[in-house]
């Protein structure tokens, strides 16, 4: 009963940030998160047919989608970082970077495990969505980092779309990594986290996405542009962090 | 167990990153104005108030100590300790406050560069963080042995502050724009 509860509330909430999307051109600026939950309301509709038509295949056609799912998960996170660094290149550049680097290593790490593994389904899918989410986690902390340390301003919109995902990647790592153990003696919290957890991010989207908000990434001035050698700043700054740290090294022993 | 634990303290760090995120950003939209809304005026105030050598000799001269130690009783001997310790890490604080000031600039600076190197601003990042490590060390000394032990430790900071601050403003004077910008930036709330 509370399953078909929050099935019905989760779709009813897709539908009506899809429908906000579209109502106020947001569905266009966020191309890559609306299309993210469209699959996912689609994707549910399809379980629900093939339960009740086909339940036999149900666990194959749950468990394919959902990996899915995460992988599409990825357009999301980087839909985020391209979008909220585009006014700003230099950090956008940093951030392309960690994240390409992370992404390929640990992708690759996933990758050699999974071909590795001798699980047979549902249990290799769900191993395969916790790395696939988890990898994702990693790439949401990173870009976190990159936020923090050149305060990039967001607009409610995109934090909304951040702060959702984000709680709902946080909760599937740990539901997913802990599986085995929720299923042996905590069944119930395993039915109910990852889906109350989406339904949590589905109200925040609710939230912030009902109306577009105004960019709040400012540009910089035409009257002031920034026409700095960055050789020239980097190195500058660079040499004189080294001599205070050499200084304040020899501080620390004396 | 120990093989979800990593997966555990991912969806945690997650989380509570995005917490701290989310209420800094909600509560505290105009946070970066207030951080570099005076360029000029932290470099300015490093230079002629904090770091000049005058100020930190003074500051740690064992001269006071001396005379305090030679003839006061016990009772004005800890309230001078008491008293100089207090300003010390005032002075400390205030010296790592305002070069960190400094080094919001380059980090507002950069991100609007294109030609930004990653691995530079990696190893940048890195030493930024060796400074504040190295501050916090600084101040744990001071408040185990005392300001008079550290003398000579501070006056190696204070210098390389110093150097730092001549860096930031000659940099300045070369290139008016670059403060004229940050103060565009610095002035724009969010």
């Amino acid at each position: 009963m509370e399953q078909h509860v929050l099935w019905w509330a989760g779709s009813l909430l897709e539908g009506l940030v899809l429908w906000r999307g579209v109502a106020t051109g947001l569905f266009k600026r966020y191309t890559f998160f609306y299309f993210y939950l469209t699959y996912v309301l689609l994707q549910s509709w399809v379980r629900l047919l093939v339960f009740h038509g086909k339940p036999e295949w149900y666990s194959h056609v749950y468990w394919s989608t959902q990996i899915l799912g995460g992988v599409f998960g990825y357009a999301v996170v980087w839909g985020i970082c391209t979008h909220s660094l585009s006014p700003y290149p230099g950090a956008a550049r940093m951030a392309r970077s960690l994240l390409t680097a992370v992404f390929v290593l640990l992708i690759t790490r996933v990758g050699v495990v999974a071909w590795g593994s001798e699980l047979v389904l549902p249990a290799a899918a769900a191993e395969i969505e916790r790395d696939v989410r988890a990898v994702q986690s990693i790439l949401l902390v990173v870009m976190l980092l990159i936020y923090a340390y050149y305060r990039v301003p967001l607009n409610a919109n995109l934090k909304g779309i951040l702060l959702g995902y984000g709680l709902y990647i946080s909760v599937s790592v740990m539901v997913l990594a802990s599986r085995a153990l929720l299923l042996e003696n905590h069944g119930f919290v395993w039915r109910y986290l990852q889906p109350s957890a989406y339904a949590a991010a589905l109200c925040i989207w609710c939230s912030f996405l009902w109306s577009p908000a105004a960019e709040a990434i400012p540009q910089p001035s035409a009257k002031a542009p920034i026409e700095l050698d960055y050789a020239a700043l980097a190195s500058n700054t660079t040499r004189l962090f080294a001599r205070l740290r050499l200084y304040l090294a020899r501080a620390v022993r004396s | 167990m120990s093989a979800i634990a990593p997966f555990l303290v991912l969806g945690l760090l997650l989380g509570v990153l995005l917490a701290i995120w989310a209420r800094r950003r909600l509560e505290l939209p105009g946070l970066e104005t207030k951080d570099v809304s005076d360029p000029d005026g932290a470099l300015e105030f490093l230079r002629f108030e904090l770091l000049p050598p005058a100020t930190v000799d003074t500051l740690f001269s064992r001269d006071d100590w001396d005379f305090v130690h030679r003839g006061a009783p016990g009772r004005i001997e800890r309230l001078f300790l008491h008293e100089r310790t207090a300003l010390v890490l005032l002075w400390l604080a205030e010296t790592r406050r305002q070069m960190s000031g400094l080094m919001k600039l380059h980090r507002r600076a950069a991100r609007s560069l294109k030609d930004i190197r990653p691995e530079t601003e990696a190893r940048l990042a890195l030493r930024y963080a060796a400074f504040l490590i190295g501050c916090e060390l600084l101040r744990l000394a001071v408040l185990l042995g005392g300001p008079f032990r550290v003398r000579t430790a501070v006056a190696h900071s204070a210098s390389s502050a110093r150097d730092l601050c001549a860096a930031f403003g000659r940099f300045f004077e070369t290139h008016p724009h670059h403060a004229a910008s940050v103060k565009v930036l610095s002035q724009t709330r969010f």
